[in-house]
């Protein structure tokens, strides 16, 4: 028995070796984040440069109203506490855990600045790894037992909808989502920031025909991973394309148990020879994006992509083949860090020197650090009205009108039917450096059709 | 050697034979009654335990219990390695989806749903065990893998061109008002009472599972039962005491899948959404955990190990969490990452102890207690 | 006619992929009876560990490939005597499970140590492609091809002609009978568990220069591994390579005349039957049941 103990303990042992050995290349990375680690609320942000005294004169006054304690729902004496829940070790971490860290970022941003009413800002992360069994046991726990004032992000449709009934139960404001369900815009408590699949299509398609230079030149397929929402996305283009008077050929279906794209890339040249394919929508993650950018340049295909927001994360650009990158852009809702705006001029005055860095040039990192701006606008407004609780939260986010967040996405006005605060996305493309936004994203709010389901 | 000895057959055909074995059921059924009221009281844990988020993983284990035992009857009992289980589960939402309150759903009770999905469960279960009569061991364990591929093609399918992309979603069941002089059955003001919550839904999935648990134990005490033993042990033997292998062996595959398209059945309802990315193949794999950790070829186990698969990870996430812990960086940011990897060595270290599982443990306890103060 | 060819000649490739991760997987089962599901992980933790041999060390590609073969074999080793040796004789079902505690854990250590980020593929190996008449062939893919039906042959020569792969087969056979002529049973089944690793290892090193993307989802080629070895015959060394290139094929074949959607329907549809049809695979000895 103890033989078998030790052999246990021998086996973790090896294991950490065998981690330690390759996580040399990064160790310096390692060694960062672990010297700041940003789940809770990081006394460490007193440390950090950068916090204006003009804030803390408003908090004060905050403060001087003296808000009530709520601790059932999130406002204990010192701190206000904060959910997210999502997924950090499944299938869409690389894009979850980006969003994660924005939001603990800007979270230590907020707390640098003075935090709201006398109080810091406490993010509580729970890991789902994409299962919705995990997921509602934690929002149970968000919900009851952390009993944070809001839940912010959260991805995948699955666990929306298992969620969605909870959510309006428990009335709790759910700010942020990274999926746009319909469902989700019927629910009085979900705040949606991401711009609906359905305008991110109208958008793509729009500067599809710009780029092709009419519309009856563009012949257009949709690649995505074979889920309900990469046929969701294909519905849009179709959709859009023909009312426009593109011409569409065919969804194809990326299945997500493969890891090759060979077999969808013969399809592709096939349409191009028979049809005159000129231009494919892309949908996916971008594990996706990589996996058919890469299979297209293996068999030599060169065709534009336009692709939708989840698709151009940082790393398909640096690690996708360089012709194609060229002419592959996508739609996002929030501008990269690498392209100055006043929000993320702050942004990058922050993150410099702290474990916030290494994240921040992610899109999605700007995504949570958005959503959590909004959030924190809400605490704000509600506090500054005198009470801080779950429903008056959510009714301060809904009377949010024209918030500007500096750039780092559409002024968002969440008094909008649905709580559809965002509602605008624009293009984006790379420059051999970061993505460079294309044009202002009123240049694109015309081409939405704001027509979304089934259609 | 010291203990009870069992004298006479009728005795050893009783459901509790021993005086303990009688006062851990009273205990356990003491505990199940009083647990959701514990769980839904007020009162606070010390150390921030996660008292409420407890009560959810509680409800998910009771439905995968059930599921799990049936893996434990038709894999540990029979010796079929199947492993279409994921697939009952996508049938029972699909049942629920086609015929009951749901999003595009015909709108028939959920009381009717459940023992159509246990039917359902059963006819589809014996189809999918026509290959075992030809096949056995690992080629059948790859038949029945197709089987689950198979399973979310059609769901696919089917949510895509009835529902949308949203996913399917089941609306809370009522409970018949011919039923509301029970106790604590009072209805809203609209004149229903629906069962949604975690107290509510506690009530429906403790009588299912007690219901489906108890009856796979006596369909083990059974001489079909015992004939499931007959066919694992040597299916040539078997035959050969006038066993049918053919029947014994489908009807093992129709109850297994029957109870889990029970278990299916509450999973749907009670998580309110399935949509195909519910079904990724670790299903198949968090299956085979809770059966093989909670105790191969015990009934038990699988009731133990689906408690172990949903309360293990909110334990040790909370020692993880404790402040003592939470400060050193690198479990601080690698939070997610080392819970994985904690229930990951949880499986290890419990099978490599005990390969038995926990039923194992359970077992040694109550030797332990039978036989004390002797040790052996 | 010329779709038919390209997309077999692209089963061909990532079919050979399939019959490598098969080859290793069906080595550790024919010796000890254990289902290894942690064959995908070690897969991609072999690929992972291209990442930081090629890429950031910009060590030649065959020293990588050695290194990391060695890496994995040790791993196998190290797992055998922990985890493995200790659980002989233990319920079969018992020891499967210990495989996927294993790989929940290595997914952690990848996860931690590489974090979640996706990355392309490396470019050591030549990408390029060459033209015979209409159709385009890529180098990588025929190195894959040839990797593959080299390790074939070299598994085939080792178990018919060296003492070690007779004692193996022997182990494999008749445990007791080999015991009995004196052949250690625990050092054909760490031997079995080296070199199942140290396969796992070689098809990550090739495949990490033919994968387009890099992520922890990798290992879902393990799951491929149970169909190409299952076709061929579970305990038939040939049979993995000749099962890989028939699922790769197929799963092409499926993908890019029906859609991507069948490709899985048809990959284990096709499995489904050929089980039905025979009951131990194409290449597989039928079991005999003794009475």
């Amino acid at each position: 028995m103890r033989n078998r103990l030790r052999g246990v303990f021998l086996l973790l042992a090896v294991f950490a070796l065998v981690a330690a050995s390759c996580s040399s290349d990064d160790a310096d990375d390692t060694t960062t984040t672990a010297a700041a680690a940003t789940t809770t609320t990081a006394a460490a942000t007193t440390t950090t440069a950068g916090g204006t005294d003009t804030t803390a004169a408003t908090t004060t006054t905050a403060a001087e109203i003296g808000i009530e304690s709520n601790p059932d729902e999130g406002v204990t004496d010192s701190a206000i506490k904060l959910g997210f829940m999502g997924d950090i070790t499944g299938p869409t971490a690389a894009t979850q855990l980006f969003f994660e860290r924005g939001i603990s970022c800007y979270l230590d941003f907020a707390n640098s600045q003075g935090g709201v009413a006398d109080r810091e800002f406490e993010l509580f992360t729970e890991d789902d790894a994409f299962s919705v069994e995990d997921a509602v046991v934690n929002f149970q726990k968000l919900v009851e037992d952390d009993q944070v004032i809001a839940i912010l992000g959260q991805g995948g449709s699955h666990i929306m909808s298992a969620i969605d009934v909870d959510v309006a139960d428990a009335g709790v404001p759910f700010i942020g989502p990274q999926q746009t369900i319909d469902i989700q815009f019927a629910n009085p408590y979900v705040f949606n920031v991401l711009a609906h699949y359905g305008d991110q299509a109208d958008v793509a398609v729009a500067r599809m025909i710009e780029d092709v230079g009419g519309a009856e030149n563009l012949v257009v397929a949709s690649i995505g991973l074979e889920v309900a929402s990469g046929l969701e996305w294909g519905v849009y283009v179709k959709d859009t394309t023909e009312k426009l008077g593109a011409t569409y050929t065919e969804h194809i279906n990326v299945p997500i148990t493969g890891t090759e794209a060979d077999a969808q890339v013969i399809r592709i040249e096939e349409l191009i020879d028979s049809d005159g394919l000129n231009y494919l929508a892309l949908h996916g993650s971008p594990g996706a994006a990589l996996r058919v950018l890469n299979s297209m340049d293996a068999a030599g295909v060169d065709l534009p992509i336009g692709g939708i927001f989840a698709t151009i994360a940082e790393n398909v650009f640096i690690e996708g083949p360089a012709d194609l990158i060229d002419t592959f852009w996508g739609v996002h809702t929030y501008t990269p860090s690498n392209v100055s705006t006043p929000g993320n001029d702050e942004l990058n005055a922050f993150v410099a020197g702290t474990a916030c860095e290494e994240f921040a040039s992610n899109v999605n990192f700007v995504g949570g650090w958005v959503v959590a701006k909004l959030a924190v606008e809400g605490v704000k407004r509600a506090a500054a009205d005198g009470t801080l609780g779950r429903q008056v939260l959510a009714d301060a986010i809904k009377r949010i009108d024209d918030f500007d967040t500096g750039g780092q996405s559409p002024a968002l006005s969440c008094t909008r039917e649905g709580s559809h605060c965002g509602a605008a996305a624009r293009p984006y493309e790379w420059d051999g450096t970061g993505l460079q936004p294309v044009g202002e994203f009123a240049d694109w709010s015309d081409t939405l059709d704001l027509i979304y389901g089934l259609g | 050697m010291s203990g009870k000895f069992i004298t006479r057959y009728r005795e050893d055909l009783k459901l509790f034979r021993t005086t303990p074995s009688r006062v851990i059921a009273v205990l356990i059924t003491a505990l199940a009654l009083l647990a959701p009221f514990a769980l839904s009281s007020s009162w606070d844990p010390p150390l921030e335990f996660p008292w409420r988020a407890t009560f959810s993983a509680v409800n998910l284990a009771l439905a995968w219990a059930i599921g799990a035992a049936a893996f434990n009857l038709l894999l540990g009992y029979t010796g079929q390695i199947s492993i279409a289980h994921a697939a009952f589960l996508i049938l029972a939402a699909l049942v629920g989806a086609i015929f009951g309150q749901a999003s595009a759903g015909l709108g028939w009770t959920f009381w009717i749903i459940l023992p159509m999905c246990a039917a359902a469960g059963a006819i589809v279960g014996m189809g999918v065990g026509l290959p075992a009569l030809r096949i056995r061991g690992l080629y059948l364990f790859m038949a029945t893998l197709s089987v689950h591929f198979f399973a979310i093609f059609i769901w696919r399918q089917y949510q895509v061109r009835a529902v949308g992309f949203t996913g399917v979603r089941y609306f809370p069941p009522e409970v018949p008002s011919w039923l509301f002089w029970l106790p604590f059955i009072d209805p809203d003001e609209n004149g229903e009472f629906l069962i949604r919550g975690n107290f509510r839904w506690y009530w429906v999935m403790l009588g299912v599972a007690t219901f489906c648990i108890l009856f796979m134990v006596n369909v083990l005490r059974t001489r079909e039962g015992r004939a499931f033993i007959a066919v694992r042990d040597n299916d040539v033997a078997a035959s050969l005491y006038g066993i049918n292998v053919a029947r014994t062996k489908l009807r093992s595959f129709a109850v297994s899948s029957a109870m889990v398209a029970v278990s299916g059945c509450l999973l749907a309802y009670f998580l309110t959404a399935r949509s195909d990315e519910s079904w990724s193949i670790e299903i198949i794999l968090d299956v085979a955990i809770m059966t093989v950790v909670g105790g191969f070829s015990t009934i038990v186990g699988g009731v133990l190990g689906a408690f172990f698969f949903f309360l293990a990870p909110i334990i040790f996430e909370w020692l993880r969490a404790a402040p003592a812990l939470d400060n050193i960086g690198f479990i601080n940011t690698y939070a997610a990452q080392l819970d994985l990897a904690i229930f990951g060595f949880l499986v290890i270290i419990v099978l490599v102890f005990k390969p038995a599982g926990l039923a194992g443990i359970w077992a040694d306890i109550k030797r332990y207690f039978r036989q004390w103060p002797y040790r052996y | 006619m010329e779709k038919f060819i390209e997309l077999t000649l692209s089963g061909i490739a990532i079919g050979s992929v399939y019959a490598l991760v098969a080859l290793g997987f069906v080595l550790v089962f024919k010796a000890t009876d254990v289902l290894n599901f942690a064959h995908g992980e070690f897969m991609m933790l072999a690929v992972f560990l291209s990442l930081t041999l090629l890429v950031s060390w910009g060590l030649n590609f065959i020293v990588s490939g050695i290194v990391i073969a060695v890496l994995m074999a040790v791993l196998g080793l190290v797992i055998f005597f922990l985890v493995m040796k200790p659980l002989v004789g233990q319920p079969l079902f018992s020891v499967v499970l210990v495989t996927i505690g294993i790989a929940i854990i290595l997914r952690a250590v990848v996860l931690i140590t590489y974090g979640p980020v996706e990355r392309g593929r490396i470019n050591v190996l030549p990408q390029g492609r060459f033209d015979i008449g209409d159709i385009s062939v890529s180098y990588i893919g025929m190195i894959l091809f040839g990797v593959s039906a080299i390790s074939v042959l070299a598994f085939l020569w080792f178990f018919n002609r060296t003492r070690t792969g007779l004692r193996l087969k022997a182990v494999a056979e008749n445990l007791e009978a080999a015991s009995a002529m004196g052949i250690s049973a625990v050092a054909a089944f760490a031997i079995s568990w080296g070199i199942g690793a140290l396969m796992a290892g070689v098809a990550g090193t090739l495949y990490s220069n033919f994968t387009p993307v890099i992520d922890t989802n990798l290992s879902a080629i393990g799951l491929r591994a149970f169909p190409a070895a299952v076709l061929g015959g579970l305990n038939s060394i040939g049979g993995a390579i000749v099962g890989g290139l028939i699922v790769g094929i197929v799963e092409q074949l499926a993908a890019g005349y029906l859609g991507g959607e069948w490709r899985d329907v048809v990959a284990f549809g096709l499995m489904f039957v050929v089980i039905i049809v025979r009951p131990y695979g194409l290449f597989g000895t039928p079991e005999l049941i003794r009475v």
